[in-house]
């Protein structure tokens, strides 16, 4: 069964994640489709959650935290591309 | 065996080493700020709680922190959600502030234009209010000074509301200002497209062009004084002109006349010294004969000029009729130019007459008789003993020429215009032995001239000269040889 928290996650990320696509589209942040793939990485891992409550725990746990992971991962990706950008326009600066 | 714990342990490395790379990332202005940077590593140091917990919980180590799981879990949504308007707010206010410091940059530089300006500039209303002026403009509005819109000078005022009423327009008017003073304005008016309060606004650029319209008449009025007495002045020449033609006119009247009565005396001196030199009234000595000889030869070369200038009077006259026939030209050339035969030996001087190809023309026997007696005679003149002059005929496509070449003195390229005026000779060293007026050539010219003849040189000085005589056919008349005819 799913706890109260898990169901706030989930409601969280239905009702913020379409305010978040439109500031999404006008920002400029250096490797922002690499922290967006983490971001839905992370939420899907929250449904994942609530389903497991339901139907193929097992199975579902495990993507879960493969998803887990992966938004690891693309987080290091995208902060690596943040670092690059301002090491980039600090010595550009410097120059 | 299961990838549960495997997956977390991944999340956690990389997440740690994410968090650790932004925590070194230097927060410049642009890209990334420090609200981004920590907001950012916060979110991150959740994610790192929640997978610690995983790693801990699934190593059997302790379930301790999957109790403050659940809160990192409900903060992270909410904090990139911060992060990511927070972010896009700021960028948004960053372009904001940068339009507004262009648009002030460029409405200084607009200003300054605009004040710089020569031309008064304005945004008036139909009624005379001035919501803007330049600075030229400025000496043209007044104040209140209770914060009411500025207004024209009142001598303006009309003139300006005309303009905002019927803008766009561009316009010269002339206006009596309060002073009784009038001054002239040129003013172009467009009208406010989008006025803030609806009204009927409109842009005002107009300029006191009092001098430049003043200078513009002034300008008129001197293009139709300097336009009369061009006309004056045109006038004046012309009865100058017909003043000048008519004394010509005179001078050659009496010029003929004198020669005329010059011709009678003439006469009857050689007539006498002839009568003398025949030895009718008695035999004469030696010393007499000579002198009466010098009498004899002084008489016929001045009957010689009387007759040219007679000739000269009559062809400027246009009393010289043309009768034209049909002219055997050879015959005609070789008739006159057989009789110069004889001074030419005496001089010394061979002249041939190349005028085989007989042709025949319409021309006046004498004229043109006269024209080719002119021609050779002056040759024969000019051309030192031992000299060669050639007359020939030469028939071409659409005329004949008739030309009179000598190997002489020749003529310098400054003379050879020259030559054809009346009384006018070429200077050279033995002037005195070679007699005459000169106006055989000046005889020449009119005559061709009144034929319809062309009569053109080519000389150079040492080489002698070349005298060309074009006659043209006739459009009707096709050159014709005489073995044709008959």
């Amino acid at each position: 069964m799913y706890q109260e928290s898990e169901i706030v996650d989930l409601l969280m990320v239905l009702f913020l994640t379409p305010i978040m696509v439109v500031a999404y589209r006008v920002v400029t942040i250096r490797g922002k489709r690499w922290f967006a793939a983490a971001y839905l990485m992370t939420a899907t891992g929250y449904v994942l959650t609530v389903l497991e409550g339901y139907v193929a725990a097992g199975v579902l746990n495990t993507l879960e935290h493969a998803t887990y992971a992966f938004a690891g991962v693309l987080c290091l990706v995208g902060v690596t591309h943040v670092f690059r950008a301002a090491r980039t326009e600090t010595e550009g600066a410097t120059l | 065996m299961s990838v549960v714990p495997f997956s977390d342990s991944i999340a956690l490395v990389c997440l740690v080493a994410a968090l650790v790379v932004l925590l070194m990332t230097p927060a410049c202005a642009r890209s990334v700020g420090a609200t981004f940077k920590y907001s950012l590593a916060g979110a991150l140091a959740l994610l790192v709680f929640v997978s610690l917990s995983n790693v801990l919980e699934h190593a059997g180590i302790t379930t301790a922190l999957d109790a403050y799981e659940d809160y990192a879990e409900v903060l992270f949504v909410p904090l990139v959600a911060y992060i990511l308007l927070g972010r896009s707010m700021t960028e948004q206010l960053e372009a904001a502030e940068a339009a507004e410091e262009q648009t002030r940059r460029e409405h200084a530089l607009l200003m300054s234009v605009v004040d710089t300006a020569p031309s008064s500039i304005l945004v008036a209303d139909s009624e005379g209010n001035v919501w803007f002026a330049n600075d030229e403009a400025r000496r043209y509005v007044e104040q209140p000074g209770d914060g009411a819109p500025m207004v024209l000078v009142p001598g303006l005022r009309p003139v300006i509301a005309r303009a905002v009423e019927a803008a766009p327009v561009r316009i010269v008017r002339r206006w009596a200002m309060l002073d009784g003073a009038e001054r002239w304005f040129s003013i172009s008016a467009t009208r406010l497209t989008s006025s803030s309060d609806g009204g009927d606004h409109a842009v005002v650029a107009f300029q006191d062009v009092t001098e430049r319209v003043a200078a513009e008449a002034e300008l008129e009025e001197y293009r139709e004084e300097l336009e009369e007495q061009v006309d004056r002045r045109t006038s004046e020449l012309l009865e100058l002109n017909r003043q000048l033609t008519d004394a010509n006119k005179t001078g050659q009247r009496l010029l003929a006349n004198v020669s005329h009565e010059f011709r009678t005396p003439l006469n009857s001196i050689i007539g006498f010294t002839d009568l003398l030199l025949g030895e009718t009234s008695g035999p004469l000595n030696a010393e007499q004969r000579r002198q009466l000889g010098f009498v004899n030869a002084s008489g016929n070369q001045l009957l010689t000029i009387v007759e040219s200038v007679l000739e000269l009077a009559r062809v400027e006259a246009g009393r010289g009729a043309v009768s034209l026939s049909v002219t055997e030209l050879g015959h005609t050339v070789r008739d006159v130019v057989n009789p110069i035969g004889i001074i030419a030996e005496d001089r010394g001087i061979t002249l041939t007459c190349v005028c085989e190809a007989a042709v025949t023309v319409w021309a006046d026997v004498d004229k043109l008789g006269q024209i080719v007696r002119n021609l050779v005679t002056n040759a024969v003149k000019f051309t030192d003993p031992g000299g060669v002059v050639e007359v020939r005929l030469v028939v071409e496509v659409e005329e004949v020429l008739i030309q009179v070449a000598d190997n002489g003195i020749g003529i310098a390229p400054e003379d050879q215009k020259r030559i054809f005026e009346a009384f006018e000779q070429v200077d050279r060293a033995d002037r005195a032995r070679v007699s005459g007026a000169g106006l055989g050539l000046s005889i020449c010219r009119d005559l061709c001239g009144l034929l319809g003849y062309g009569l053109s040189l080519e000389s150079e000085p040492g080489m002698g000269s070349t005298f060309t005589v074009h006659i043209p056919f006739e459009p009707d008349m096709a050159p014709t040889l005489v073995g044709e005819t008959e």
